[in-house]
């Protein structure tokens, strides 16, 4: 009978400013207040009532950091690693997680409560599994946070890798190119044996996503050599598929850095597996792809400068290069010293 | 709960669909009194979204209603039961499924369905977006983005207008995707170069441009039929001209990458959350709902509306805004009626095969003209739990396009079952994978209006296909614009905790606080003859909170 009514749940919402969807509790309204109002608008504060209000409130949390700081730092001197020692610690990093003095004081207590108490270590670990990832929600891009979390993972018995990776895929979802999510998750992934096939398959996704990010492209690099280190034959192959990948990549957007390195990376690689005379023609493909792009776009580096390499690996004349050089320090004159260090090379 | 109502406001508004909503909630949000009423008690009527089971009941309740134009005479007296807002309706019986009762579907599985009657796109930059957030009526809604954006062509192919999309894309060759690229960029960022070739092909035909931009031929056909998205036939998108087709080109390239990669926002709990979003913001700041209140005539002394006769009372009004639903006698009888063909799907096969890693289940798709035997381009959508619109594991497939011929299901059949015979390959019966569940096809009619109504009289009706909420919303500010014309439309809100509280003594009266629910906007209207107003209007909030409640164990 009655229409379909929303559900105040928290659903997956979207970034910026749409952020602010789900409705919130009124908190601090008086049930006897009301609004003053002049034509029909309220009064609202001004910007010195606002920026007096924040100088307060920070002030006032500068207070309570300090005091409880002091607190903790007094019972690390004295020796203590209590339950109550951990309660204190986790106050002030609650407050900020950058005081890694704070976070060596919670170590030792974890190590000697872990001696106390050995049936509930695994109790132990898992608050602080849980605790370090509210924390990361908050800050995740701190060393402090990634370490300790790592720190515990390798004191674990029972470890749920499958955790870790999702937790790194809902932190890369926030932020592709966290270097700290990425450096976790190959920790995770030699630490734990995830199957490589899986990761390549993640690194893809991101990829697709946006192919402008730089750590998915590095990652790719790392899980080929690992996969392939014992059958370098098969890189063969697969490395034809990931340079038509590139292709792809800087034909959609010549500007972007990314592609044109692991361009560079890939075409070493081909240099390291094969035979002189299949990588001159693998050489030869590329450069016709590469120019036939330089030519579209004059005013693009990158273009250019893989020109400028791939005819390096060919041996190509002296003045073809320099040409080429001097080209790239007309179109880009920030790196005109890097172009210049080109140049008496190729003399 | 029969309170008696004030009986006298400054407009009363009938029908809760989108325009309407919109004019009720810039009225009331600049302090005038309104009366918003429906005949059902349901919001939304043709904008609004369905169970399965309300769905079903109201096809065959509009199927019952007689399109009877001969009561369109303008007189004071309005038609009961009025005339179909649906026709040419063919739904299938319902399946057999576990739980069916009283050959309904199942409940528990009906009422997880909203399906909506006229869905469209949200656009991330549309206007109609602006004064969502601006008006702080994005904080009573949620939204998804569109997972992805995909045309027909010999198979169902992402569009490529993002970076990504086009990276991804396995149809285009490098040069191709090269060009593409170019294409857009100079869409967004405009050389001079590029401002003036456009200034040349400002009023020539759309298509002339695009083949001078070097574009290959499936190019072309993307950038027309899912990024411009023009949805008349082949030869009509082939002249349409350049200017209007750019500024739907900038619209979608803008809008890529505002909430997500994709330009379109699916709103959570089906299209009929939006005009109630509006209805919730008029109430706030204080007009009064009534549902299930059935208008019987008007009184019009020298032509105008001075007030309405419903079954209960006599309330006047300076002013009368409604839907050509509620006032179907200012319907002009001989007047082509302007119709959209569409076809709704619940299928437990998805349109694209779904991926465990990315999320891939919001689907949207068009299809271009002659790809199915269909004049015009398809507008699909495909919508699922995920954004709280379908049971799990079920699509609900929508299907629109202009009508070009006598019914819904002439336009749109072949399209539905060529669809679907793309997909048969993952319909798998042993396994219980029937493809199409349920399917039902009609038309949505929108007539013209009279002439000559009364001068304060304003009856809404949206004889044109817009696939975006931009012309509804500008339907509404004309409205409003006639009848304040000096006032802003809803003008943007205060940020709340902005806002500076008096304790001190109160009336009991002047509580209008909708509790928990709505964030500070009750400014309180001034003058004296609020007050009374106040103590029905709490009443009437309860009502609608009431209503707004959740559902037990939903």
């Amino acid at each position: 009978m009655y229409h379909q009514t929303r559900r105040y749940r928290n659903h997956h919402l979207l970034s910026t400013s749409f952020s602010q969807f789900s409705v919130k509790m009124r908190t601090g309204r008086h049930k006897n207040s009301r609004t003053r109002v002049m034509h029909n608008q309220p009064k609202t504060k001004t910007s010195e009532d606002k920026q007096r209000e924040k100088l307060e409130a920070s002030r006032k949390r500068a207070v309570e950091y300090l005091d409880i700081r002091k607190q903790a730092l007094e019972m690390r001197d004295k020796n203590e690693f209590s339950e109550e020692a951990l309660k204190v610690t986790q106050r002030v990093l609650n407050m900020t997680s950058e005081c890694y003095t704070i976070w060596n004081y919670r170590k030792k207590i974890i190590v000697q409560l872990e001696e106390i108490s050995p049936s509930t270590r695994g109790q132990l670990h898992e608050g602080e599994l849980s605790w370090t990832q509210q924390l990361l929600a908050a800050h995740h891009k701190s060393y402090n946070v990634w370490y300790h979390r790592q720190w515990i993972t390798k004191r674990m018995e029972n470890m749920d890798w499958a955790r870790e990776i999702k937790l790194c895929n809902a932190a890369l979802d926030r932020d592709q190119r966290n270097f700290h999510c990425w450096s976790y998750r190959r920790y995770v992934a030699n630490t734990f044996s995830v199957p490589v096939e899986d990761e390549l398959r993640f690194t893809m996704s991101k990829i697709e996503q946006n192919f402008s990010n730089y750590s998915a492209w590095h990652q790719r690099s790392l899980l080929l050599q690992k996969i392939y280190a014992s059958d370098p034959h098969s890189l063969l192959a697969v490395l034809g598929e990931e340079l038509e990948l590139v292709q792809n990549a800087f034909y959609t957007s010549p500007e972007d850095q990314s592609a044109w390195f692991y361009h560079r990376w890939l075409v070493g690689m081909c240099k390291k597996y094969n035979d002189a005379e299949k990588f001159r023609s693998i050489v030869e493909e590329e450069l016709e792809k590469v120019t036939e792009l330089a030519e579209e776009e004059p005013n693009s580096k990158w273009p250019l400068l893989t020109t400028v390499f791939l005819l390096q690996e060919l041996n190509t004349e002296k003045d073809e290069l320099i040409q080429k050089i001097d080209k790239l320090k007309a179109i880009d004159p920030t790196h005109q010293n890097y172009y210049e260090y080109l140049r008496t090379k190729a003399n | 709960m029969d309170a008696a109502l004030p009986t006298s406001f400054h407009t009363i508004v009938m029908g809760t669909g989108l325009v309407e909503s919109l004019v009720s909630a810039a009225l009331s949000r600049i302090g005038k009194t309104v009366l918003h009423l429906d005949k059902k008690n349901q919001y939304g009527g043709p904008d609004g979204s369905y169970a399965l089971n309300d769905l079903v009941e109201l096809l065959q309740e509009q199927q019952s209603l007689v399109l009877d134009l001969s009561v369109c005479d303008g007189k004071e007296t309005i038609p009961a039961p009025g005339l179909p807002f649906l026709t040419n309706i063919e739904a299938d019986e319902i399946p057999q499924l576990p739980g069916n009762v009283d050959g309904k579907f199942p409940q528990s599985l009906s009422r997880k369905f909203c399906i909506d009657i006229s869905p469209k796109l949200v656009w991330a930059n549309s206007p109609f977006v602006h004064t969502l957030v601006r008006s702080g009526v994005s904080r009573y809604l949620e939204f998804k983005c569109f997972h992805s954006c995909n045309m027909y062509l010999d198979g169902v192919q992402e569009v490529p207008c993002s970076k990504g999309g086009v990276f991804k894309n396995k149809l285009l060759g490098l040069k191709e995707k090269r060009g593409l690229m170019k294409f857009l960029t100079s869409i967004m960022q405009p050389t001079e170069q590029d401002t003036q070739t456009l200034q040349e092909f400002q009023e020539k035909p759309f298509l002339e441009f695009l083949q001078s931009q070097q574009l290959s031929a499936n190019v072309i056909k993307f950038i027309l039929y899912s990024i411009v998205n023009e949805e008349n036939d082949q030869e009509k998108a082939t002249t349409v001209n350049t200017a209007d087709a750019m500024a739907r080109l900038k619209l979608f390239t803008s809008s890529i990458g505002r909430y997500g990669s994709t330009p379109y926002l699916v709103p959570l709990y089906g299209s009929g959350e939006l005009p109630q979003a509006y209805c919730r913001l008029s109430a706030v700041y204080g007009a009064i709902f009534v549902l299930a209140r059935t208008t019987q005539s008007l009184e019009i002394l020298d032509n105008k509306c001075v007030s309405i006769e419903t079954e209960t009372e006599k309330i006047s009004c300076e002013h009368l805004v409604g839907s050509w639903e509620h006032l179907p006698n200012f319907v002009k009888p001989d007047s082509p009626i302007f119709k959209v063909s569409r076809a709704i799907i619940v299928s437990d096969v998805p349109l694209l095969p779904l991926d465990h890693d990315t999320p891939n289940d919001l689907v949207a798709l068009s299809i271009p003209p002659n790809t199915f035997g269909n004049t015009c381009n398809i507008s699909v959508q495909q919508l699922t739990d995920s954004v709280g619109v379908a049971a799990p594991s079920f699509y609900l497939i929508h299907f629109t396009t202009p009508s070009t011929s006598p019914t819904a299901k002439e336009d749109l059949q072949g399209s539905v079952e060529g669809l679907f015979q793309h997909l048969s390959s993952r319909v798998n019966p042993e396994e219980g994978k029937a493809g199409i569940i349920w399917r039902s096809y009609f038309n949505i009619l929108d007539p013209e209006i009279q002439a000559d109504t009364p001068t304060n009289v304003h009856v809404v009706s949206r004889p044109f296909f817009s696939l975006t909420y931009d012309q509804a919303m500008k339907k509404a500010e004309e409205i409003f614009h006639k009848l304040c014309p000096e006032e802003e439309f809803i003008p943007k809100v205060p940020n709340p905790e902005d806002i500076i509280f008096e304790v001190g003594p109160e009336k009991e009266e002047e509580k209008t606080e909708v509790e928990g629910e709505v964030e500070g906007e009750e400014t309180k209207p001034q003058g004296n003859e609020k007050q009374e107003n106040e103590a029905k209007q709490e009443q009437e909030t309860e009502t609608k909170k009431e209503e707004t409640d959740e559902k037990e164990g939903l």
